[in-house]
């Protein structure tokens, strides 16, 4: 069943040689990061796609069209699996190295051209602006470390099919651009339980996630979890209390523990999660295929999870914790009156001034999306690691480093902790119910568990 | 000592009698209480998982599940009446139902050459009694046995992969430091669970064991709790003047191995209904699938909240922090070595931590499907009990149910609490399962 043993890693140790001599040769290009040609470019993409400025659930598409692009171009070559994409013929003696260069290299270019780029901030802009001439010189760097001949230039040409077969396919999925744009989206009539802008009022984030063509999915709503609880049931009324009591900036029961546990799940996701599957394909001493293979399954079903998270999001629309605990939160943002509603729950107290310890995200309360890609991740690897001992160390924030570092580390020996973990941190952020991250994390786990019956399977 | 292990002794005692006994209902053509394969075979794994291997009842009620989820999958495969739970293979309408529902049990049960099932060890024992079983079927129209055998061993491959990696006998929980309201192992044995990876297996039917997460126990401090505890203590207590003879009877009739006595009400249902294989193979599977369920969530949520049993919370109570309960140091819950039963091993209260109650987590996945199949609360039935050795009747289905939450009061062994949630738990999983799985086809 584990096939990730059948492997090797034959390609690492010319290549480590060939950087050696390359870092003698010319000091100003040992800029690629660590590791072989998937692990670098993967390294690469998630830099790309968090430093432009992306948020999170549109951020794992992007790395999912550049997975599935760098996934068929090895499997093109190496075979083994069904590739994501249409099949690809590969030469003989192809090499995977150039294949995967290639692959990454022109899907990244292809996605990123300045008029893609947000206008602010400043600095977010300025970084995304640089993309392609960065790319232009990694890839530039890549290549000289691969010896010139017909393998090499059969594996560019893999790399180069692979790339256009994926931005084929995926042509009119529903994405749009620029980054972090908003859009439109079926509103409901105002009242108790509709969503609310949140302090400090952005606009709705990225609800065409919600409407895109999933990865590998049918629909996004083919696991559409069931409606919140009512507002008049005790469900609602022990949640509310939860995440008023829990979930505070100031005054609140959490422990310190508890506290940094909220502030760890602070961390991009993309960022979380590709650093996972490179230090996973170390610690396993996964071959070129493998890990492909594993950034291919995280950040496609990644992506479907969160597609069908904030298509259930934007399809309930229900209110954030701030909101209903403190109804003077709110502000003309056409979908209410200002103050806004009471829940019409005499067991519920609201609290003027009330704020969550961490910035509730800007898009609908329910379900989670944290939840729904950490459980669908956690199943990722269970699968693949064919035990649900996964044994990972997560990379998350500290408090104590700069802003948006992954200086933090937990370790989770089960799939199931990872799961209990997410769901508590939410409540303790104070923007979600536990409710929610339940209905994410069930949702996370369905969808994960389609995709890995309907796709990346091994062929005879 | 560990009552299981005790259980384990007896069972492996008990297998060579049972080997001749089979060995002769076998012979004896046709079986006197033969019905079809469906409970032929549920009887059959009934005694490879109880008796032989000797599995206590949560870790059991999973290896039910696979194997009567494989005997659906082939009944259904020739009937195409319902959705499958895992395959449908091409099947042909006169292909052999009670082949493909023997083979199916048989092969999760021993598994094959390249691909272990259960219990590799109990191959001599049920070959010759899947063969024999096999020689006495009819091969009507030729051909159809064998299609019936082929289609069993398709299903029961499928849910044998589909288990592989499952988190079966994986490492236990961490376990909680010691503090006042969390679970210490209880006397007089101290045991530990023998099956705590349970709450971290793949569920069978739930997306994942979080949606069934419970309240959890009253704080200790509560009126509630207050309660719970007051009642344990007077009606639970071994020498308990208010319990009454029935209600002593009933405890220790619940406390016979769950999953075993449930499947022999199965198998009563079935004939006093008249169920055809087709609905035996669906009820069996509906059933056990639910209970698994039920169990693997009532687990993870045992490990969630680690609440302490009675024997500890009424002999420590002084540690609490209630002023309205008094400790009783020396306290004992019906469920002592000192309480008469008619079978091994001796009641004590279970290695595990109190909430939810795993009986009435289970039972109450069961009795909520069975209610589901037939449509109506209101069917009557009697069960058997080797640990009382005696025969309750019930009216209806929650007669049972609402008996055992009592029950496991009753012994001394659950605060009330923990019963009624774990019934929420197996209802929440029955619900799930009557909105999601095994619907009609068309």
């Amino acid at each position: 069943m584990n096939s990730l043993i059948q492997f090797k890693k034959v390609l690492i140790l010319p290549l480590l040689i060939a950087s050696a001599l390359v870092a003698l040769a010319s000091p100003a290009a040992a800029t690629l990061p660590p590791g072989n040609a998937v692990q670098q470019w993967n390294k690469i993409a998630e830099d790309t796609v968090v430093g432009s400025g992306t948020f999170q659930p549109e951020g794992v598409v992007y790395m999912a069209y550049v997975s599935a692009a760098v996934y068929d171009a090895v499997v093109a070559i190496e075979g083994g699996f069904e590739p994501y994409g249409p099949s690809i013929t590969a030469p003989p003696g192809a090499s995977v190295d150039a294949a995967v260069v290639e692959s990454a290299y022109r899907t990244l270019w292809a996605y990123f051209p300045p008029e893609s780029c947000p206008a602010s901030p400043p600095n977010v802009r300025e970084f995304c602006l640089g993309v392609r001439p960065r790319l232009d010189a990694f890839y530039a760097e890549a290549l000289a470390l691969i010896p010139d001949g017909p393998p090499k230039e059969d594996g560019r040409a893999v790399g180069l099919a692979a790339a256009n077969s994926i931005i084929a396919l995926r042509s009119g999925d529903g994405r749009m651009t620029p980054i972090n744009v908003s859009s439109s989206f079926p509103t409901l009539p105002p009242g108790p339980g509709v969503w609310r802008l949140t302090p400090p009022f952005a606009a709705p984030q990225t609800p065409w996630v919600g409407f895109m063509r999933p990865f590998i999915l049918q629909s996004l709503d083919q696991y559409l979890p069931d409606p919140p609880p009512s507002l008049q049931s005790l469900e609602w009324v022990e949640a509310f209390n939860e995440t008023k009591a829990y979930g505070a900036l100031n005054g609140s029961a959490r422990t310190a523990e508890q506290t940094f546990i909220a502030r760890f799940w602070s961390a991009h996701v993309v960022r979380q999660y590709n650093l996972v599957v490179r230090e996973v394909a170390d610690a396993h001493g996964l071959g070129l295929l493998e890990i492909a293979r594993l950034a291919a399954m995280i950040n496609l079903i990644g992506a479907d999870s969160l597609m069908a998270t904030f298509n259930a999001k934007y399809h309930y629309l229900f209110w954030r914790p701030v909101t209903v605990i403190d109804p003077t939160a709110v502000t003309n943002d056409g979908f209410g009156p200002v103050p806004g509603y009471d829940d019409g729950n005499p067991a519920t107290i609201e609290q003027m001034g009330w704020r969550p310890l961490m910035t509730t995200p800007n898009h609908p309360e329910y379900p989670s999306a944290h939840g729904s890609i950490t459980s669908a991740v956690a199943e990722v690897f269970r699968t693949v690691l064919g035990t649900n001992q996964i044994n990972l160390d997560i990379h998350g924030f500290d408090p104590a480093g700069p802003p948006g570092n992954l200086n933090a580390v937990r370790h989770f020996d089960m799939a199931n902790d990872l799961r209990r973990e997410i769901i508590d941190a939410r409540v303790w952020a104070g923007f979600h119910y536990r409710f929610s991250d339940v209905a994410g994390v069930v949702l996370g786990r369905q969808v994960a568990n389609f995709d890995l019956r309907h796709a990346f399977q091994p062929v005879q | 000592m560990n009552p299981l292990t005790h259980f384990k002794i007896f069972a492996k005692i008990s297998i060579l009698p049972l080997l001749i006994v089979l060995a002769l209902v076998a012979l004896a053509s046709p079986p006197v209480a033969r019905a079809d394969a469906v409970t032929d075979w549920n009887a059959i794994a009934s005694t490879a998982i109880v008796t032989n291997a000797g599995q206590p009842p949560h870790p059991s009620l999973l290896s039910f599940a696979m194997v009567q989820g494989a005997v659906y999958d082939a009944v259904n495969a020739i009937d195409r009446g319902h959705q499958p739970y895992l395959v449908q293979p091409d099947a042909n309408q006169t292909d052999s139902m009670e082949a493909a529902a023997s083979t199916a049990a048989f092969r999760v049960l021993v598994g094959f050459d390249d691909l272990p099932g259960l219990f590799p060890a109990q191959l001599p024992t049920w070959r010759p009694v899947y063969d024999a079983y096999l020689a006495n079927l009819p091969d009507d129209p030729p051909g159809s046995r064998a299609a019936g055998v082929a289609i069993g061993e398709t299903t029961s491959r499928a849910m044998l992969e589909a288990r592989l990696n499952d988190g079966r006998f994986g490492p236990p929980p961490d376990l909680y430091p010691p503090a006042p309201g969390i679970w210490r192992r209880t006397p007089p044995n101290f045991g530990l669970d023998p099956a705590a990876w349970v709450g971290n297996v793949l569920p069978f039917i739930v997306p994942s064991a979080e949606m069934l997460r419970t309240d959890g126990p009253n704080p200790l401090t509560s009126a509630a709790y207050t309660e719970d505890f007051n009642e344990v203590k007077e009606v639970g207590a071994l020498y308990s003047t208010t319990r009454t003879p029935d209600q002593t009877e009933a405890a220790i009739f619940w406390q016979d191995h769950g999953s075993a006595v449930w499947n022999r009400v199965f198998r009563t249902l079935a004939a006093s209904q008249n169920l055809d294989i087709v609905e035996n193979a669906r009820l069996f599977a509906m059933e056990n699938l639910a209970a698994a369920d039920a169990t693997i969530g009532c687990w993870n949520d045992k490990y969630y909240w680690q609440f302490w049993r009675p024997i500890t919370a009424i002999r420590e109570a002084d540690t609490d922090g209630n002023p309205d309960t008094q400790a009783d140091p020396t306290w004992l819950p019906l469920f002592d070595p000192a309480t008469p039963v008619c079978n091994p091993p001796l009641l004590v209260t279970p290695p595990f931590p109190d909430h939810p109650a795993g009986h009435t987590s289970g039972s109450g996945a069961i009795v909520y499907t069975l209610q589901n199949f037939f449509g109506t609360d209101r069917v009557g039935f009697s069960a058997f009990s080797n640990k009382s050795c005696t025969t309750r009747s019930f009216d209806r289905f929650s007669d049972a149910l609402k008996e055992i939450i009592d029950a496991r009061v009753w012994g001394g062994i659950h605060f009330r609490t923990a019963d009624m949630q774990g019934a929420v738990l197996g209802k929440k999983v029955a619900h799930y399962l009557e909105k999601h799985y095994f619907q009609p086809v068309q």
